[in-house]
């Protein structure tokens, strides 16, 4: 791997934390340098809620995802292209990460049915029947030129008789540009630690920069999350960046960061927004509620984003859910947040303090130190410990 | 040089000639006095077009505003679409912003625990603003009116509003400048019983809302507009004017009953009010300040201006960006080859005027296919962020996937671009030219 002429990944870790498996780093993408750990926001269809990249970039985001499913269904790969890509074509001169697009069809469309050959599909624009293979989905993503791509990978079979890994070898003998894009290959097993290590170790055959663990973002009860997570950091390369699917409450983002992982990405703060709930440290808010109605603080005391410098809770009680103004004010202010908990996450490992900032977070989101079980597990199981008592 | 007078401004507005006492020369001199504290229409030119500046304004001494101004419509008191931080990056000249009581009553409860103002309280601190009774965007429709309260339109529903719930609002939201309420359900198609309601309704509560306003230590120092309804009969009008100018208080003139506000404004053709905003103009004195609300197209826009009319609002702004487009209408000076006073044109010109309607393409509409592959900028030349740094077929794009980024490029494009057509007319006028839509 060290010896690939075209590396366009480049991951330096600045530091790791000497109790915990957390660590900073910067990752060397084409169009950007990331600092990790990372929270990607999800720019579905080329956009980010209504957001300009100027603001974006305001908000010290460095990398944000988009969606292949939505994208190669519309505007469509070609046009993409020929608009010169999607950084380009949405005026995003950051990084990028697109899925496969295959997690969002199983989702998103009923009719999905998966076979050796791809995911087979009915068109939702026109009754005829498609297929996603894993090299339409490559060929998708060159066209929109994201800095990270991810394999296509089968999320229903994986859970039972373990993953296609054959599906990653398509992707990547279908990968057009792999002087200017990663493929990141997505470690697959369900809740079986056997499969998972088993994924693991085929991927690590593979010439790649950099893993994605998923199937971890549904419904499963955390003890048994945690654990896998736990374990995929235990196996995966240290010197590789190391992504987890659809995570991003702030609490989880804490752990997971204390497990190993550097990069995340949710709808969460960006669909909760839209909703008329605003995050702070103790939990979200939902300006809906009448005891907003004269509470003219800002969403979050000390938050230096646009709208907290600017705007009260009784203002966006007035106008929520009814102005897309509402909309817009609190996703800055949720996305704000998050950067906000990633760079203190980084601060702290930098600083080898990490362990005292994990505690002290919990401390504020959990009053009264009523710690769920699972979180003080998986923080012990990297040897930072919880203060129950 | 500049005066602190406010210290006298009490001792003065005690002086008051007021009920029946009131005598033409009384309201006269109280008119003249009241311009140093309150609000001063400075007309630099009656001659051909008229163009000035409105200045001292109580809450605000050190703005002032160029003739003919340009009210920024707002929803709640931000700019439909655009949070504060995405406003600043539009560089057109916003002079000012337009609260209606419509969409903005809402805030009410908050804004009067908040102390300081609609224009604080949403996030707008350091703009002017002029509350105004109905969003001109949206269309009237006529609800249960009574004699003591006016049915408004709210984006929750119809809400009933009394002239004592309408006062209060106003002094929780501390306008620089503000509508009296009046009976707003009439246009050119209202029978005569409407407009003899309307108009009675608008002078009771005019009386009404003074009361409250003579009082009130906070609106006391701020510019009142009377508001003249009665549709399209000048009969009413006449009558509801020498009421307001009954009241020295009046620092403005809306005139209103010209339609039912909404996008039906826009098919309005300048001959169809020509006459009426004439006639009424002529009731009015020079020295005040003259308001027309509704998106009129551009070019009724400007022939309004050269009829008078000083103050106008940006709803076609709201009303294009919602129906997904942008504008791409432009703007020239042309030289005048006849004398125009106080909007007296000679016949052929009027023709000339006429086929500008056919002639110029007011907007694009972004969700047309044939802006799927467009690389272009919404309008060639626009220095606007949306057309710096965006194209049509992206925000064709943003429109097909119905993505809230859409609207808000339009909104940046659409307000800069209007926002830069009223710099041009407050430039050419002064240069003694008319202004043509190409
Ligand atoms: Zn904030
Ligand atoms: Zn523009």
């Amino acid at each position: 791997m060290e010896t690939h002429a075209n590396k366009c990944l480049q991951f330096n870790i600045i530091k790791e934390c000497s109790v915990s498996k957390a660590r900073t780093s910067f990752m060397v993408l084409p169009h950007y340098t990331v600092k990790t750990p990372v929270f990607m926001p999800v720019g579905t269809q080329g956009t980010l809620k209504g957001l300009l990249p100027e603001q974006l970039e305001a908000l010290d985001c460095h990398i944000i995802l988009g969606n292949t499913y939505h994208l190669g269904t519309r505007p469509g790969p070609e046009l993409i292209k020929k608009a010169g890509g999607l950084h380009k074509f949405m005026g995003w001169n950051r990084a990028l990460l697109t899925d496969s697009g295959g997690f969002q069809m199983v989702s998103l469309l009923s009719l999905a049915e998966i076979t050796e050959e791809g995911v087979k599909f009915e068109s939702p624009y026109g009754g005829s029947n498609c297929m996603l293979s894993p090299e339409e989905s490559i060929h998708i993503q060159n066209a929109i030129g994201a800095d990270i791509m991810m394999q296509l990978d089968d999320v229903v079979k994986t859970t039972t008789t373990g993953p296609r890994i054959n599906w990653v070898d398509r992707c990547i003998e279908a990968h057009q540009n792999p002087e200017t894009q990663n493929i990141f290959p997505i470690v697959q097993g369900g809740l079986d630690n056997e499969l998972r290590i088993k994924c693991i170790k085929a991927l690590m055959e593979r010439d790649v920069n950099g893993f994605a663990i998923g199937g971890l973002s549904g419904g499963e009860a955390k003890t048994s999350f945690w654990r896998i997570v736990n374990l995929c950091t235990d196996y995966l390369p240290k010197d590789n960046p190391r992504y987890l699917m659809g995570v991003g409450f702030a609490s989880d983002l804490v752990v997971c960061v204390a497990l190993g992982i550097d990069m995340f990405d949710c709808v969460f703060p960006t669909r909760t927004a839209r909703f008329g709930c605003g995050l702070t440290e103790s939990g979200q808010i939902n300006l809906k509620k009448q005891a907003y109605q004269c509470d003219y603080r800002p969403i979050e005391e000390h938050c230096d984003c646009s709208t907290c410098q600017r705007y009260t809770r009784a203002y966006l009680h007035s106008i929520v859910t009814v102005d897309t103004v509402a909309c817009h004010l609190l996703t800055v202010h949720n996305i704000s947040f998050q950067m906000r908990l990633m760079k203190s996450i980084q601060k702290s490992i930098e600083e080898d303090e990490f362990p005292e900032f994990v505690r002290d977070f919990m401390r504020k989101c959990f009053v009264n130190k009523e710690y769920p079980e699972w979180i003080v597990e998986a923080l012990s199981a990297v040897n930072i410990h919880l203060d129950c008592s | 040089m500049c005066y602190d007078l406010s210290k006298y401004h009490d001792i003065i507005l005690n002086f008051v000639p007021c009920g029946d006492v009131i005598t033409t020369l009384s309201v006269t001199i109280y008119y003249l006095i009241l311009q140093f504290f309150i609000m001063k229409f400075i007309l630099e030119n009656s001659n051909k077009v008229r163009f000035g500046k409105i200045c001292s304004l109580s809450r605000s001494p050190n703005l002032e505003l160029e003739t003919p101004v340009l009210l920024v419509n707002t929803k709640a008191g931000s700019v439909m679409h655009l949070s504060h931080e995405v406003l600043m990056k539009i560089d057109g000249p916003i002079q000012c912003l337009q609260v209606p009581l419509s969409n903005s009553a809402k805030c009410y409860e908050g804004v009067r625990g908040f102390k300081k103002g609609i224009m604080e309280f949403a996030g707008m601190k350091g703009f002017l603003s002029y509350c105004s009774v109905h969003d001109p965007a949206e269309k009237l429709t006529k609800g249960k009116n009574e004699k003591e309260q006016i049915s408004v339109n709210t984006c929750n529903g119809r809400i009933y509003i009394t002239v004592q719930r309408y006062m209060e609002i106003m002094e929780a939201f501390q306008p620089d400048m503000y509508e009296a309420l009046s009976d707003g359900y009439n246009d050119s198609n209202s029978s005569n019983r409407r407009l003899c309601k309307s108009s009675a309704n608008s002078m009771s509560y005019f009386d009404e809302c003074m009361r409250i306003h003579e009082k009130s230590k906070i609106l006391k120092q701020t510019p009142v507009f009377g508001v003249i309804e009665g549709g399209h009969n000048l009969i009413y009008k006449e009558k509801i004017i020498s009421h307001l100018l009954g009241n020295p208080n009046v620092c403005g003139f809306v005139i209103s009953g010209l339609h039912s506000n909404g996008p039906d404004v826009e098919k309005l053709c300048f001959s169809s009010i020509e006459s009426v905003v004439h006639q009424t103009l002529k009731l009015l004195p020079d020295d005040r300040v003259k308001v027309i609300h509704g998106c009129f197209r551009p070019e009724v826009v400007v022939r309004l201006i050269e009829l008078g009319i000083d103050i106008f609002d940006s709803s076609l702004v709201d009303i294009v960006t919602n129906r997904g487009s942008a504008f791409v209408f432009g703007w020239e000076a042309v030289d005048k080859k006849t004398t125009m006073v106080n909007g007296n044109t000679e016949g052929d010109r009027d023709k000339s005027v006429e086929n500008e309607l056919q002639s110029y393409k007011l907007e694009i509409s972004l969700g047309d296919k044939i802006y799927f592959d467009d690389f272009g900028p919404l309008l060639q030349g626009c220095s606007c962020l949306a057309c710096q740094k965006h194209t049509r077929a992206y925000i064709h794009h943003l429109f097909v996937t119905k993505e809230m980024l859409g609207p808000v490029l339009l909104m940046i494009h659409n307000l800069h671009h209007y926002l830069s057509f009223f710099a041009f007319i407050r430039k050419t006028v002064r240069d003694g030219h008319r202004v043509g839509i190409i």
